[in-house]
């Protein structure tokens, strides 16, 4: 029954902790612009990190190595710093982008600036970061983060006519309002988004932090292919909900207020409540994750002591970069650039930087001497191939088609 | 040659080869209860009637810093020169006597422990200035988690002697043919234990060096298993190290460490 309890909860908080600011502002703005001609790419991006967060983590849980540690095995210290920089570039302008999210949502909820809420919204982060224990930060947050069903909910209620939605979604098809290469260009981003590398990291390294070992395999895996499937399903009804009302009246989705619009409309001022909720929990929790992510990969790359297990004391480089990180976000939205802008850059330069972290895994996942019998099999590694093959695709294509549409205007 | 419970059979089988880029070095260095030390950032080699025998593990900002090209190299070296209060620095060996085992990571026993918590001169510094000052900063009671003092350790048997050489500069070295011709750069060099009965991983002789045109991709281990998947991937990597030659230490004719070139002697292959 506890381990029942525990494989349960360990699911919820995975659907509740998938979505994060990128998520939320990219199927938002998918929605509104290409309905859900872009779906295609949503399933596509959360296989992708099915497999991927499946693989790195079962390397952690059998091998006990987190994925930055990995990376700098097996591509030495000057590819792996290179790696380093480019993913922690892109985990701390996520979490820029996380922050402003949580200040965005408090302005929405509070009226008052967001940038006011920007300083304690990163204090906020930080004490978090450092005092609250690990799990207690991943399941409030992953618990909270479910009021997002209140969008699915809403696609429900709004009781749009099902059969243009579904036709779209499996027979997709550029818009004809919209050119080719914008529609590429978010199909980029939502594969960023999807499938952020920071998602991997704190993954991983979570599975050190909580101990796990071989036994802990099949757990892992119910998270992973029932929880991420399921946070998957939230990201698509938030792009339903704003092809459903924003996409006839012509808005694009260039504001979190937007996002929440179609629960507004389905239930009134609940829906915007819940709605609100799920903005803050999710981008709070991502907030952490990411804060700790950048610690976690400089960390593991030098070798030192990392994670929430040991006293703060004892880590004193990695609470220091967590630190820093926090304070530095803080700094950036400061200068008032637009948190959503961030976002939308912070999801395509996720989807730039994901090779060099994807490959390592995949190597080490099909090391014997470190795997034994927990090796890719052949399902594990047809897929690690086909995404090895759409990743590197996608970081390449990520900056032309990023220039050649102005960045997707 | 394993450290105790929970840890996988270690990657070093008695008479088998080990691979010192795929499996020592960059790897993570822990304690007895998993404190993570440090990186294997070089490996320490000596010369010895005509062997070269692994000696010990470099770990620290100044070794790795010495991995690295250019400007980079230099400014992280000059940061870890100022961290270190001695007046003339020098990286420190770990002398592999003290390594328990190798797994995906390198075990060392207690007394390295201590050697190395207090070699991690910036954490130390953070601890004292940074993190220690910011209230419900536990961890001072843990022994690594105190105010402990950096203490220049001028122990003669952890410095580099004149005869220390680096791995490093073995890996990349360009690789001449008794008749001057050019065999490529080293890519992997391979080691064996002198003694299978050592409940430690010392001594480690090295026993052969691999060679080939190119360097990108030869550390992800595919040399080493010749059925590692995914095919595919594999393959390509196969493929592009398909020229690399193994040559025995025995042929080699001698290292000129200065200009990092390996010389063979005529009977090679």
């Amino acid at each position: 029954m506890k381990r029942l309890f525990a494989i349960a909860l360990g699911i919820l908080t995975a659907i509740g902790g998938f979505v994060d600011i990128g998520d939320l502002v990219t199927n938002a703005a998918v929605g509104s612009r290409f309905g859900l001609t872009l779906v295609w790419v949503v399933a596509v991006g959360v296989l992708g990190i099915c497999v991927f967060a499946e693989m790195s983590g079962r390397v952690a849980a059998v091998s006990g190595r987190a994925t930055f540690d990995l990376i700098r095995e097996r591509l030495g210290p000057r590819v792996g710093l290179a790696a380093l920089l480019g993913s922690m570039a892109v985990t701390f302008l996520t979490l820029t982008a996380e922050i402003g999210g949580v200040a965005l949502a408090l302005e929405l909820a509070s009226s008052i600036q967001y940038l006011l809420w920007v300083p304690v919204v990163g204090v906020l982060v930080w004490i978090v970061l450092w005092r609250v224990r690990f799990a207690v930060l991943e399941n409030a947050f992953g618990l909270a983060g479910l009021a997002l069903i209140v969008f699915a909910v809403a696609v429900w209620r709004l009781g749009p006519d099902w059969s243009p939605l579904v036709h779209e979604a499996v027979r997709p098809a550029v818009p004809s309002t919209e050119d080719t290469s914008t529609y590429w260009y978010y199909a980029v981003a939502l594969f960023g988004a999807a499938m952020t590398p920071y998602e991997v990291f704190f993954f991983s390294s979570g599975g050190v932090e909580e101990k796990w070992d071989a036994g802990s395999l099949r757990t892992m895996r119910a998270n992973v292919f029932i929880g991420f499937p399921l946070g998957g399903l939230l990201s698509v009804s938030i792009a339903a909900a704003t092809a459903i009302v924003l996409r006839p009246q012509g808005i694009e989705v260039s504001t979190l207020g937007q996002v929440a619009v179609p629960v507004l409309t389905a239930f009134g001022t609940i829906g915007l409540v819940l709605a609100l909720i799920g903005f803050f929990a999710a981008t709070f929790g991502a907030a952490c994750e990411t804060g700790l992510s950048v610690g976690y990969s400089v960390a593991q790359y030098f070798g030192w002591q990392w994670g929430k297990f040991v006293e703060p004391l004892r880590a004193a480089r990695f609470h220091t970069v967590v630190l820093l990180s926090c304070v530095a976000g803080v700094g950036i939205l400061l200068t008032t650039v637009d948190p959503i802008l961030v976002t939308e850059y912070s999801v395509v330069f996720s989807a730039l930087a994901l090779p060099l972290t994807y490959l390592p895994i995949l190597v080490v996942a099909n090391d014997r001497t470190y795997m034994g019998n927990h090796v890719n099999g052949r399902v594990a590694n047809g897929l690690g191939t086909v995404y090895l093959v759409l990743v590197v695709v996608a970081s390449v294509a990520a900056v032309p088609l990023m220039v050649l549409t102005g960045a997707g205007q | 040659m394993n450290a105790g419970p929970g840890h996988e059979p270690g990657v070093l089988e008695a008479g088998q080869p080990l691979s010192l880029r795929l499996r020592l070095l960059d790897h993570q260095v822990l304690g007895h209860d998993k404190e993570m030390l440090g990186n294997v950032d070089d490996v320490a080699l000596e010369e010895r009637d005509g062997e070269l025998a692994v000696v010990g593990l470099l770990c620290g900002g100044a070794a790795w810093a010495k991995r690295q090209p250019g400007l980079l190299g230099r400014w992280s070296r000059a940061v870890s020169v100022r961290l270190d209060a001695r007046e003339a620095p020098r990286p420190l060996v770990l002398p592999l006597d003290h390594v328990l085992a190798l797994d995906s990571a390198v075990h060392v026993d207690p007394w390295s422990e201590g050697v190395l918590a207090g070699e991690a001169r910036l954490e130390l510094w953070l601890r004292r200035h940074v993190i220690g000052r910011i209230p419900g900063a536990l961890g001072g009671d843990h022994p690594f988690g105190g105010d402990l003092r950096a203490v220049p350790l001028e122990d003669p048997d952890l410095q580099p002697t004149p005869d220390t050489h680096l791995l490093s500069s073995l890996l990349g070295a360009a690789v001449v043919t008794a008749d001057g011709s050019d065999a490529g750069t080293v890519v992997e060099v391979r080691a064996r234990q002198a003694s299978a009965l050592s409940s430690r991983v010392g001594p480690l002789v090295v026993t052969s060096v691999v060679h080939g045109p190119h360097r990108l991709a030869g550390g992800l281990g595919y040399r080493d298993d010749a059925s590692m998947g995914p095919l595919p991937l594999g393959a390509a990597v196969r493929w592009w190290h398909r020229h690399d030659v193994e040559t025995s230490w025995d042929h080699v004719h001698g290292v000129d460490w200065v200009q990092r070139r390996v010389h063979l002697s005529s009977a090679t292959r």
